[in-house]
Formats: structure tokens, C-alpha cells, sequence
């Protein structure tokens, strides 16, 4: 009872703070600053070209009337249309998402196939050298620079070595677009030379977005083992002479699981926006990239309607999280 | 006090956290003395057209840029700025983040509520996404770029307040103390207070790097801090059209963000073994446990 | 046991858990290790088998022999095979936290009978089934005779699905499959309602005899080893001061702080008496013996000299320059001496 109290508790409070979020963003794109009229319109605009702008994309209204308008549309699943494009937002967003969300994708398999090991290692091994040796490995994952890194991989695997190319998503191999995964495509149209080209650009730039995952999953992964370790049943099984392997592996594993998957939901959620750096580097088609230019251009419907979407998937990627959580271990409500 | 001499024992015995606290130093020490280390302090502005794209050689240690400026100069110079973005924005965050978090963990009320609400505002986003917005929407310049970064990272502090706030609440010894009679306010600062002060401390130095690291991405985009700012993220934006022969205008500021991030993040990462199971387990099994 | 030395290494000190710490248990018979709450006998026990912390604890000196081997020196993976679990088996003290919370009941019993009691049995020959079969009608047995009511179906809950006592009978159950010839029973009854507990001590007395297992029984409380145990070992401080046959224990207490022990516990003329003063810390302990600090019968030797242990009556020793013998022991009617004996 308490789980479904606390589960409807939060689905009223997610409205809310999706409209505080609208709010917020809109706050932020329209109140402050510039206008993207002057930049659409351009340097020797007349005044009369200007107006006739404005009004052609409602600028001209009050403020407050805007945001309504906007809440309006919204409702609708309108989420406008970008000044430079001249597309409906959301075809624009629909077309990049596939993008960021294969290199998403690809990046946390990275990092869990990594880290999670890592993890696990280090806190058998604990205190030992080479726990020491990881512990100051994953600081540098956190620590590392992920655009830099991007930039240092085309460098030198790039451009020195010529291993694997400098930008984009693909080359002329692209194959037939059915769901926008390329990697999927290629597999459903069995193209062989659009996988393997595929492949071959996701590499860079996934590595450089795994670096920093990576870090924060071995982390969790390790504290959450090295708390289960400490706990009475597992010294209960070793008083009782279970075997070492036995322990480890049935037991401990399956306890440290929750926080580690966990942890992976909340990277995943993080680096949709959050890749958005990395994306510029590389030329990468998707979401963030999309975002970052908008915001240059002052293209606020973008803006709003492309921060308005990451935020509901992270704040919709955090309820399913915690409400798994109450579910398998019910004294986290109380936290 | 003897407790405190065992704690510095204990942060020069971790290995890890000792290296990262030499590098903070460090890092603080030369922005300080920024003007008399760089070998060309005036290159924060001057230009050497002449001079430019020079690979590294002993007259510039790491080379010059694109203007002709001494790289290893600048890389100095923009710890100073990086140093001072953060430390201003930390500070912010604190202001606000540590007081609202208190009232929110202690009274938990209608407002805290409120406060709390905001705060998940804020953090329904990734945080970079954000400040690029502010930051766009304010303009170039340092002080806009401190103001979007705090108004942005606020929230974590005062989440994590709020968390330990409710929690040390909780223990006997808060109820006790009310129950004796002391006023709210006076058990916050007295009680409360000290013993949420660890994870707040750990934060703000992890925080710092990662500061840093959002100021110089926000810089690489281009909305940071104007040039001719020596900024290590907008150094690295200028370098990429002269890559990859010039390798070194891009490679030095990284390490720099790199090197100064991982410093923080030790220490922080030392603090935390350091302070936390002192806190959460009494001691009995202090020995080098980890997290 | 014999001159156990565990000392533990801290941030604050060294503390001498365990100071030359001397007791024996022989075949089929409950002794009782009674002491206050961080006294060492749980260290002690976990001593035993092979569980103390390793860092920060480490064991200095002492040996201790099971069967004629010296445990501390076995063979780590002979002692895991042979000793842990099958012929020294534990109850622990809390038996909620003791249970794996995600794995039901069932899994983990027949993981102990799997890898304890038939890890591979001559008869059939490894095959499997068998022993899964052998290994499920013996846990239902036994369960049956813990009094556990349709224990099929209950191996298939979550341990939060039972109540405190019906755990810990599933633990005593877990401790017998092997037929051990020790079990290190660790408060067993602490965590448990008083009702819960005088059953589980009931059932404990009908299991060492039918079982013929010995125990050693970790307790503070007087009156629940008054229960069940043939001797009692008394230790404060990590030191050993009394070891007496339970009978003569209640009679004639002999050293100063068990007499303050029985005399503080609740009788019935309604007189509460307290111990004065502290437990001495132990990173610095006294030289001599460690009650020093409390005693009201203390000469300035007993602060230097560590005292020996001394048998003043048939099998009743004492580690004390002045034990309090000859005054008689005043006790009302109605009071602890009860059970077994």
C-alpha cells in the first residue's frame, strides 16, 4: 500500500515539474535575451521587414501570452516550428533522435561492459594494488575532458593511424532508412558495408562518451558489492564454509545488481543531453548537436521543444527507476 | 585537537588523496602567482603574428597558437580563470543550495516542498543543457557564464542537504536537544549543521571539477567567457581548425582541464574515505575500507 | 582455546580484544559464554571459525584445537571444507540479517546441504537427483522436528515472510543438518521476544540431547544460561575470570564482578544493585587484571599482576587474588535456578 501511495505521489508531482521545466526553459530562452528575429531577418533589415516578421511568427504578442499560446500547442503535441528549418520541431527532433540514441546505446553497453567488472574486481580485491591501481583509473574517467578526448581520438586513430574516420555517422554505404538505427537498417537490409561503416564511426565517439560512464559505473558498482560483502548473510555463508565462488558469484552478484542497474539507467538518462559536446566534435547528426545550434541561433521553439523532450525522458527515466526501486526493496521510501 | 591530527595523518597516509591535494595547491599557487610564472604574460593579449603556430621549443615551452601566443603562458593564465569560475560558482551554490536545503531537511513543510520541487526542476535536465541556455540567452562574458553555471548546479547542494538534514533529524539526540528546549534555529547551526558539513565539503571540492569541466565544455561551444580570454576550453575550440598539425595548441589546454579535474576529484575522492566512515561507522573498521 | 590473543588494529589504537583467553569444550556438553555486551565473546566465537575481521583484527598468539587440530593452522581450504559448516556449525544472533533477503528459504538450506552435507555421497555416486532428492526429504525432516508446520511449502518463501522466532528455527535447523559436533550458537535468543525465546531454549535442550552435539553458547543473560548450559565460562574485558559447573556457579560465585553480576540481576525483594564505574578502555588496558578499575575488593597488586586461574572447588576456577569464598549466597525463593539441572 505505502508503494502505490508513493507511486501516485510522485505521478502528481511529475506533471508539475514538467510544466515548471516548460516554464523554466521558456523563461530563460525569451525573457532574457536576444532576438532571433535579428538574426533571420539579417543586418539590413528594414523596419517594416522586421514587423512583418515578427507577426508572421507571433512574436509580436505579449510575453505571457506567448507562453500561452505555447502551453496550448503544446497540449496538442505541437511543439512549433523552427525558424531555420521551417519544419515542425518535431519531425526535426524525430529525424536526430535515432542518432544520439544509437550512440547512446552503444556508449553505456561500453561503459557497463567495462565498468561493471571493474567494479567487481576492485571490491574483491579491496586495498589490494590493484584496487588502488582502478581507484585512481576510474578518478581519470571522471575527470576526463570528454570533448578533448574526442578531439585527441581523431587525432591520433583519425588522422595519424587512419584507423577509423574523423566524423559523422556514415559514409555513401548508408543503407535503406526503415527505423533510423542504422546498425539496425543495415542488419534488416543485410547490408554488410553499411554495418561495418556504421560500426566503424560509432567507435570514436562512443569511447569518448564511455570514458566518463564508465568511471561512475565502476564506482557504484563497487561500493554497492563492497556493502553486501560486509553484510551478516554473506558472513553467515562463509562461517558456514560455503564455497568463495559460491558466495561471490550467486549471491553477491544478484544482491549488487539493483544498484548497479540503476546507476545505468540514470547514465543513459544523463547522456541524452548530456553527449550533446561530443556529438559537435564528431559531426554527429542527433539530438544535442541539433541543440547546441539551435541555442546559437536563438531558434527557440527548438530550444524549448528539444529540452522540454530530454527532460521528460529523464524525469520519466528516474520515476520507472524509483519506483523499481520501492518495489524491490520497500525501505527506500523512507529515503 | 586530536582528532583532527589523526584525520591529516590519515589524508597524507591515502596516497591518492594527497596527490590530488598537491595538485589543487598547485593549481591555486600558480593562479595566484599567475603574472611572474608564465615565462610571457603578456600574450593574455598580445599577438605575435610572426611567431605563430610555432611547434614546442625551449623558448615556448608549448609552442605558440594561432596569434603567436606563448601556449604554456596561457595555459597559466587560464588556471586563474578556470580557479576563479569555479570557486565564485561553488561559493553561489553554497549560498544558496546549504541554507535551503537546512530549512527544506529541517521543518519539511508546504515550503520545502516548494523548494524541493524547484530544485527537481532544475535537475530534470542535464546540467550542461541548461547552462547553455542561460549562458546564451545572457551574453559572453565571465560573469554571465558564473551566474548560469550557479543557477544551474545549486540544486545538487541543496538536494544532498536536504537528504542528510532529514537524516541527522531524525536521531535521538536532535529530538533530545529540542526537547530540552533549544530554539530550531540555534539546533541547525549547533547541531545540525556540523554533522551534515562532511558531505557538503566533499561535494563542493568534487564540485569544483566538475565545474571546471561544464565551464570549459560551455567555452569549447562557444558561449563562455570572450576571447581574448585565456580560457583552456576556448583555447581548445581555436585549435581544432589547425588540427592536426598543430597538435599542441589543442592537446595542452585538455591536459590542463584534465590534470586540475583529476586533482580536485582525488581530493574529493580521499575527503569522502576520510570523513564518511569516520561519521557512518564509528571508526572500528576505518582501516582503508573504501566506500 | 587455548592463551587466544586478538588484538585490533584502528585509527584510535590498538585494542586488546582478547587477552590469553583459555576454555574448553568437551563432547556433548553446553557451555555457556556469559558476558556484557563488548566483552570479546562474540569475537571469540568468530575466532573459531576463522570470521574475525582481518583487518582491522588480527590474531597474535593461541591456539585452537578441535579434535586435535589446531585450527588457526589448518589448511584454509580443508578448514572450509570439513570444519565451517559441518563439523562447527553457527546460529547466528540475528537471524533476519542472516538470510539472504532475495533468495527464498529453500535455496539457500539445500545450498548448505549441496555443498555440506552431501557434496558427494559414496552410495550414489554423485548422481544429482539423488542427492537432491535425500538432501530435500532430510530438510523437510528436519524442519518437522523444529516444529515448523508444512515445511514443503514454506522452503519456497523469502526469509521477511516468517516471523523472528520460525527463523531461528530454521537456523537451528540449517546448524543440525550436517550433525556437527560443535555449534557456536551466538545470542541466538537475543533478537527474539521472551515468549519466542523460552520456546526456541526448550527446543534447544531436547535438540543437543538428541543431536548429542556440544555447544557453546554465547549469552548475557544469566537466567537464559541458567537454561541450557552444563558449565559457564565468564569473561569482562576480554579476560576469562570464572569458569564453574553451572550449579556451582549459582551457589558459590567466586569472583568479585560475577557476584556483581548476579546480585545486579531483578529478584524479587525488588533491591536494584549496579556495578560502579566503566569497562577500562581497551587500547590501554590494565597490566594486571582488568576489573580492577570496579572492584571493591582491589589491593594495589591487582593493578600489575595479572592473577592465574585457580581451581578452588571440583572443576570451579577462578582468575582472582581474592575470590569471595565461604559467604553464603542469599537467595530468595523463586529465583533463577531452574531448567535442566
Amino acid at each position: 500500500m505505502r508503494v502505490l501511495s508513493f507511486i501516485l505521489g510522485r505521478l502528481a508531482v511529475t506533471p508539475i515539474i514538467i510544466l515548471g521545466l516548460i516554464t523554466l526553459v521558456f523563461f530563460i530562452v525569451r525573457v532574457i535575451p536576444s532576438d532571433p528575429i535579428a538574426f533571420i531577418a539579417g543586418e539590413r533589415a528594414t523596419k517594416e521587414q522586421i514587423v512583418e516578421l515578427k507577426q508572421k511568427w507571433g512574436l509580436d504578442q505579449p510575453l505571457y501570452t506567448q507562453y500561452f499560446i505555447y502551453l496550448r500547442q503544446l497540449a496538442k503535441g505541437d511543439f512549433g516550428t523552427s525558424f531555420y528549418t521551417h519544419q515542425p520541431v518535431v519531425e526535426d527532433l524525430m529525424r536526430r533522435l535515432p542518432a544520439t540514441l544509437e550512440l547512446t546505446i552503444v556508449a553505456v553497453i561500453l561503459s557497463v561492459a567495462l565498468g561493471v567488472p571493474i567494479g567487481i574486481i576492485s571490491a574483491l580485491g579491496r586495498n589490494s594494488w590493484f584496487d588502488h591501481l582502478l581507484r585512481v583509473v576510474t578518478i581519470g574517467g571522471l575527470s576526463i575532458v570528454g570533448f578533448w578526448l574526442g578531439i585527441m581520438l581523431q587525432m591520433v586513430i583519425g588522422y595519424q593511424l587512419n584507423l577509423l574516420p574523423l566524423t559523422g555517422r556514415i559514409d555513401l554505404h548508408a543503407p535503406q532508412d526503415i527505423t533510423g538505427f542504422l546498425i539496425l537498417d543495415s542488419i534488416l537490409t543485410w547490408n554488410g558495408k553499411a554495418l561495418l561503416s556504421s560500426l566503424k564511426h560509432l567507435i570514436l565517439p562512443a569511447t569518448a562518451i564511455a570514458f566518463a560512464s564508465f568511471a561512475v559505473i565502476a564506482r557504484f558498482t563497487r561500493a554497492g558489492v563492497l556493502n553486501v560483502l560486509r553484510s551478516d548473510y554473506v558472513l553467515y555463508e562463509q562461517a558456514m564454509g560455503l564455497p568463495y565462488a559460491l558466495i561471490i558469484v550467486k549471491y553477491v552478484l544478484r544482491n549488487s545488481i539493483t544498484s548497479t542497474v540503476t546507476q545505468i539507467g540514470l547514465v543513459f538518462a544523463s547522456l541524452l543531453g548530456g553527449a550533446a559536446v561530443i556529438e559537435m566534435v564528431f559531426e554527429w547528426p542527433g539530438l544535442g548537436n541539433f541543440l547546441v545550434q539551435s541555442i546559437l541561433l536563438a531558434d527557440y521553439k527548438v530550444i524549448l521543444g528539444v529540452t522540454v523532450w530530454i527532460g521528460l525522458v529523464y524525469i520519466v527515466m528516474n520515476l520507472i527507476i524509483d519506483i523499481a526501486q520501492t518495489i524491490v526493496d520497500p525501505r527506500r521510501i523512507e529515503q | 585537537m586530536k582528532k583532527d591530527r589523526v584525520l591529516w595523518q590519515k589524508l597524507v597516509q591515502d596516497r591518492v588523496a594527497f596527490a590530488g591535494f598537491l595538485i589543487v595547491f598547485i593549481v591555486i599557487i600558480v593562479g595566484i602567482f599567475a603574472p611572474y610564472l608564465a615565462p610571457y604574460p603578456g600574450d593574455v593579449r598580445n599577438i605575435h603574428l610572426s611567431e605563430r603556430l610555432q611547434r614546442p621549443t625551449l623558448k615556448h615551452l608549448l609552442g605558440t597558437d594561432e596569434f603567436g601566443r606563448d601556449i604554456l603562458s596561457r595555459v597559466i593564465f587560464g588556471t586563474r580563470v578556470s580557479f576563479t569560475i569555479a570557486l565564485i560558482a561553488v561559493g553561489a551554490c553554497l549560498i544558496i543550495g546549504v541554507p535551503i536545503g537546512l530549512y527544506a531537511g529541517f521543518y519539511e513543510n508546504w515550503l520545502s516542498s516548494v523548494f524541493m520541487r524547484i530544485g527537481d526542476i532544475f535537475l530534470s535536465v542535464p546540467q550542461i543543457v541548461l547552462a547553455l541556455a542561460f549562458a546564451s540567452a545572457l551574453g559572453r562574458s565571465m560573469p554571465n557564464i558564473i551566474l548560469a553555471l550557479s543557477v544551474t548546479y545549486w540544486p545538487w547542494f541543496s538536494g544532498i542537504v536536504f537528504a542528510e538534514t532529514r537524516k541527522v533529524k531524525k536521531s535521538v539526540f536532535i529530538e533530545a536537544t529540542l526537547a530540552l528546549g533549544a530554539s530550531s534555529s540555534r539546533t541547525i547551526f549547533r547541531h545540525v549543521l556540523p554533522n551534515v558539513l562532511s558531505p557538503i565539503i566533499i561535494r563542493s571540492t568534487v564540485g569544483m571539477g566538475y565545474t571546471i569541466l561544464t565551464a570549459a565544455a560551455l567555452g569549447f561551444i562557444g558561449v563562455g567567457a570572450p576571447p581574448p580570454t585565456p580560457e583552456w576550453g576556448i583555447a581548445i575550440a581555436d585549435a581544432r581548425q589547425y588540427l592536426p598539425e598543430a597538435w599542441w595548441c589543442a592537446t595542452f589546454p585538455g591536459l590542463a582541464i584534465f590534470l586540475t579535474v583529476m586533482g580536485f576529484n582525488m581530493l574529493g575522492d580521499g575527503l569522502r574515505d576520510l570523513l564518511d566512515p569516520r561519521l557512518r561507522r564509528g571508526g572500528r573498521e576505518a582501516t582503508k575500507e573504501g566506500e | 582455546m587455548k592463551d587466544l590473543v586478538i588484538h585490533f588494529y584502528t585509527d584510535y589504537g590498538v585494542v586488546e580484544a582478547i587477552d590469553q583467553v583459555n576454555l574448553v569444550v568437551n563432547r556433548g556438553e553446553v557451555v555457556g559464554l556469559i558476558g556484557e555486551s563488548g566483552c570479546g565473546k562474540t569475537t571469540t566465537a568468530r575466532a573459531i571459525l576463522g570470521v574475525v575481521p582481518s583487518p582491522p583484527g588480527k590474531i597474535l598468539e593461541g591456539e585452537i584445537l578441535f579434535q586435535g587440530q589446531d585450527l588457526l593452522r589448518m589448511e584454509k581450504r580443508k578448514f572450509n571444507t570439513l570444519i565451517r559448516g559441518k563439523a562447527i556449525t553457527l546460529i547466528p544472533q540475528d537471524p533476519f540479517n542472516s538470510f539472504n533477503p532475495l533468495f527464498t528459504v529453500g535455496t539457500q538450506i539445500m545450498d548448505i546441504v549441496k555443498w555440506k552435507v552431501f557434496p558427494s555421497h559414496p552410495d550414489q555416486g554423485n548422481r544429482s537427483e539423488n542427492r537432491k532428492k535425500m538432501g530435500s526429504e532430510n530438510v523437510v525432516r528436519m524442519l518437522k522436528q523444529m516444529q515448523i508446520p508444512s515445511p514443503e511449502r514454506q522452503l519456497e518463501k523469502y526469509p521477511h515472510e516468517f516471523s523472528g522466532g520460525q527463523r531461528q528455527r530454521i537456523m537451528i535447523a540449517m546448524a543440525l543438518l550436517s550433525h556437527p559436533s560443535l555449534i557456536i550458537a551466538d545470542e541466538p535468543t537475543t533478537a527474539l521476544d521472551v515468549t519466542i525465546e523460552a520456546q526456541i531454549l526448550q527446543l534447544l535442550r531436547q535438540l543437543v540431547t538428541e543431536f548429542e552435539v556440544s555447544v557453546l553458547y554465547i549469552t548475557h543473560d544469566l537466567g537464559v544460561a541458567s537454561q541450557i548450559c552444563d558449565r559457564v565460562v565468564i569473561m569482562y574485558a576480554g579476560q576469562v575470570m570464572e569458569i564453574a559447573p553451572i550449579i556451582s556457579f549459582f551457589a558459590k560465585p567466586l569472583h568479585p564482578y560475577t557476584r556483581k553480576l548476579l546480585d545486579s540481576l531483578p529478584n524479587p525483594r525488588g533491591v536494584i544493585t549496579d556495578i560502579p564505574g566503566e569497562v577500562p578502555s581497551l587500547t590501554n588496558p590494565p597490566a594486571g587484571c582488568r576489573f580492577c578499575t570496579r572492584c571493591e575488593f582491589v589491593e594495589p597488586r591487582c593493578w600489575r599482576e595479572r592473577p592465574v586461574m585457580e581451581e578452588i572447588f571440583p572443576d570451579h576456577w577462578v582468575r582472582c587474588f581474592h575470590p569471595i569464598i565461604g559467604s553464603p549466597v542469599l537467595r530468595a525463593e523463586g529465583d533463577l535456578i531452574s531448567g535442566r539441572n
